[in-house]
């Protein structure tokens, strides 16, 4: 083997002890280490501001929490600091991964270096991200809760018992809440955003304005603000795009909110194909795709959490064995479905283009029109907010635009070929393995078992290919979809 | 402006432009399977190198025995093979700092053993050179895909006017005239005393050399009123 090509995967090391990434918060808004440790944070750019947690429940977070949120940015942080190696260079192996060492002060040190803590966490993120994560706990200085006192004056705790879920502001997330709102009548509800733009938590306040309207309960909205400040650098420089780690700060913040509440579950509302997230084609491998909400990301998850607090404490997605058609065709969503125009889907959301926030052609945007389609909520999804509109019959899309278009119609067929025809489960696994990883980690908390996990997987693709089949942008593919 | 076009730009490493040359031009299967067994032997012994590819095989073929052995025996109801093999390929994809090669040996991996395994009750008769077999094919067809097949795809459709079904079925038939030449080719890297490089397999197809004539002729050269 050519020794050029021995390639180690990119090694990169953060000591957050000493740079400090601190967050903003109730943990330690005063004292003057903490304002050194919040210049530095700026200093390096990035923030979060988890205070509105502590104050929607009228108490401190536990330190366990605090140090949890601590640790997702800090991965947040490193990953998005960490780009990956360039798989254009023809001089370089393909490598993908990367090596990755935190150093991180916590105020439980000896819990987070615990081998169960620190396993399963290091699991999580390997998931994640397919990358290796060297984990270690340092001592954190500095924090003090008497100083913290007087930040819940005006807080208004929330009732119980809390449904609590996250809200992107995404149409699935919406879609949802309006379902669990409507249903779920026994609970106040807690809504979780993490924001990185106004836009977004424009959309994220519109939508929980229409939730309330459904609510026969409280409906709190908590949003917590975090990203990076670029300080006139220019957008991307030096930075790894994909952001796999995302998911993991995501469902954290979720979590310790979920905690807050007294709840033992969070809710992530996510359509099944979505969440799965199948590769379109054979250049995707492992975390080429996002698994953000990928049914084992949240069993990594719970499996983190339950060392962590030492109880049984579940991530849900009610919707992993229904198709996001089915998840609009809700008549809660039907009823709330004037305000559909607020959620967003698209990859690069928010498109830089004035009026056109949604770029109409990666396959998020084309998800969402399929699946609006199929809800019959076509009218409350104009063509105007796409950049490339695909509907429209007049539109002439280039071949980089029909590029996703391509790949799903693609895909889609695959599937199809494989399970339409006896074994059919036997068949779509031999082309995407890890339905079957999928089907045996389930399978071993599903009731059913396995057969379950896999009969309703194949129903839920069955119903995937039968959308999709009906889907009028396909018309723009002409010759090449004449024979479907 | 470049060479090529957008789908031909998106290829790297040797030989795959070649090949999707020819493809465009509906070339026999046996012109662009030469192009694509040099392409497929120049990233096994670069970009796509796999030192795992034989401990991957390896965990298998232990599974496929394991498997075999717990049908003679009472099952004792907490282990899962193809989770166990999971964790197995996983820590092997590890110590080979986790490449794109060995992410994708991982998968190709998993296929094998649901193939021979998972699904088929004569698994344990399964023998060595089956699992060999099947994974160097699978694995050397997964290279194809990765690197070339499923960045042109639409290129090749567009220049041959193919639809979706008539461009499945040539891809499986390409699939199947590579089969033996990939197995071939992939498979010396199971041999553990491997010395030498990966090497193409010897064209097939006869080079045709220009007649002293055809050199002779002239070349078409465009009118001034043409420019």
């Amino acid at each position: 083997m050519s020794k050029a090509f021995a390639a180690e995967p990119l090694e990169y090391s953060f000591d957050f002890s000493a740079s400090g990434v601190a967050r903003h918060g109730l943990y330690h808004p005063n004292s003057q280490l903490d304002r050194q440790r919040e210049e530095l944070t700026y200093g390096s750019g990035f923030y979060i501001n988890d205070a509105p947690i502590g104050s929607a429940f009228g108490r401190h977070l536990d330190p366990a929490y605090s140090d949890w949120i601590d640790l997702a940015l800090a991965v947040y942080y490193a990953d998005r600091l960490s780009p990956r190696r360039d798989p254009k260079d023809p001089a370089r192996p393909y490598q993908w991964a990367r090596r990755i060492s935190l150093t991180i002060p916590v105020r439980l040190p000896d819990l987070w270096n615990s081998p169960a803590v620190l396993d399963r966490a290091e699991r999580a993120l390997k998931f994640f991200t397919e990358d290796a994560w060297d984990l270690k706990f340092v001592p954190s200085v500095g924090n003090s809760q008497s100083q913290e006192a007087q930040a819940f004056l005006f807080s208004i705790p929330v009732s119980v018992p809390a449904y609590v879920a996250l809200l992107s502001g995404g149409l699935d997330s919406f879609a949802g809440a309006c379902r669990a709102v409507a249903e779920e009548t026994a609970y106040s509800f807690v809504f979780i955003s993490g924001v990185t733009n106004s836009r977004q938590r424009a959309a994220q306040r519109e939508q929980v304005r229409a939730l309330r309207r459904l609510a026969r309960h409280e409906v709190y909205h908590i949003t917590v603000p975090f990203g990076l400040r670029r300080y006139g650098r220019p957008r991307g420089e030096g930075e790894e795009q994909t952001q796999r780690s995302r998911g993991f700060l995501f469902l954290t913040l979720g979590a310790v909110t979920s905690l807050m509440a007294g709840s033992n579950a969070l809710h992530v509302h996510e359509n099944g194909i979505g969440a799965i997230n199948l590769p379109y084609d054979a250049t995707q491998i492992g975390t080429a795709n996002s698994r953000g909400v990928h049914p084992l990301s949240l069993v990594r998850m719970e499996e983190l959490a339950e060392a962590l607090v030492g109880k049984s404490f579940r991530f849900r997605n009610p919707h992993l064995y229904q198709t996001k058609g089915e998840m609009c065709k809700h008549p809660a969503v039907r009823r709330l479905s004037p305000f559909v125009w607020t959620t967003f889907s698209c990859d690069g959301y928010p498109v830089q283009m004035h009026g056109k926030p949604q770029c109409g052609s990666c396959t998020s945007c084309l998800l969402r029109r399929l699946s609006l389609q199929v809800a019959d909520l076509c009218e409350f999804d104009t063509g105007e907010q796409y950049v490339c509109d695909l509907l429209d019959r007049t539109s002439k899309p280039s071949e980089k635009q029909l590029r996703q278009l391509n790949a799903m119609e693609w895909q889609s067929r695959k599937i199809a070929q494989r399970i339409r025809g006896p074994r059919a489960w036997e068949n779509l696994v031999l082309e995407y393995p890890d339905l079957q990883t999928i089907a045996t980690e389930l399978g071993a908390r599903a009731a059913g078992g396995r057969p379950e996990v896999c009969g309703r997987l194949i129903e839920l693709y069955s119903k995937y290919v039968s959308e999709w089949e009906h889907f009028s942008a396909r018309r723009q593919l002409g010759a090449f979809a004449r024979a479907a | 402006m470049p060479d090529g076009d957008r789908f031909e730009r998106t290829l790297y490493g040797k030989g795959w432009r070649k090949a999707y040359r020819l493809a465009c031009s509906d070339q026999s299967y046996d012109l662009i399977g030469d192009r694509l067994n040099k392409a497929v032997a120049a990233a096994l012994r670069g970009p796509f190198a796999c030192t795992s590819l034989l401990s991957m095989r390896n965990a298998v073929l232990q599974a496929l025995r394991d498997d075999g052995r717990k049908a003679t025996l009472p099952d004792d109801g907490n282990t899962d093979s193809f989770a166990m093999l999971s964790e197995r390929l996983e820590e092997i994809a590890a110590e080979d700092s986790n490449s794109a090669s060995s992410r994708l040996a991982v998968r190709k991996a998993k296929e094998v053993y649901l193939e021979l395994c998972a699904f088929d009750s004569s698994s344990n008769l399964v023998l060595d050179q089956e699992v060999d077999t099947k994974l160097a094919n699978t694995f050397g067809w997964g290279i194809v895909r990765n690197q070339w097949l499923a960045k042109v795809r639409e290129g090749i459709m567009k220049n041959t006017n193919r639809t979706f079904n008539e461009q499945m079925q040539w891809e499986d038939g390409l699939a199947l005239h590579l089969a033996d030449d990939l197995q071939g080719m992939v498979g010396q890297l199971f041999r553990s005393d491997r010395k030498s490089a990966i090497r193409a397999p010897r064209s097939t197809t006869i080079k045709r050399r220009m007649t002293i004539e055809e050199l002779h002729q002239g070349i078409a050269v465009l009118e001034v009123g043409h420019v």
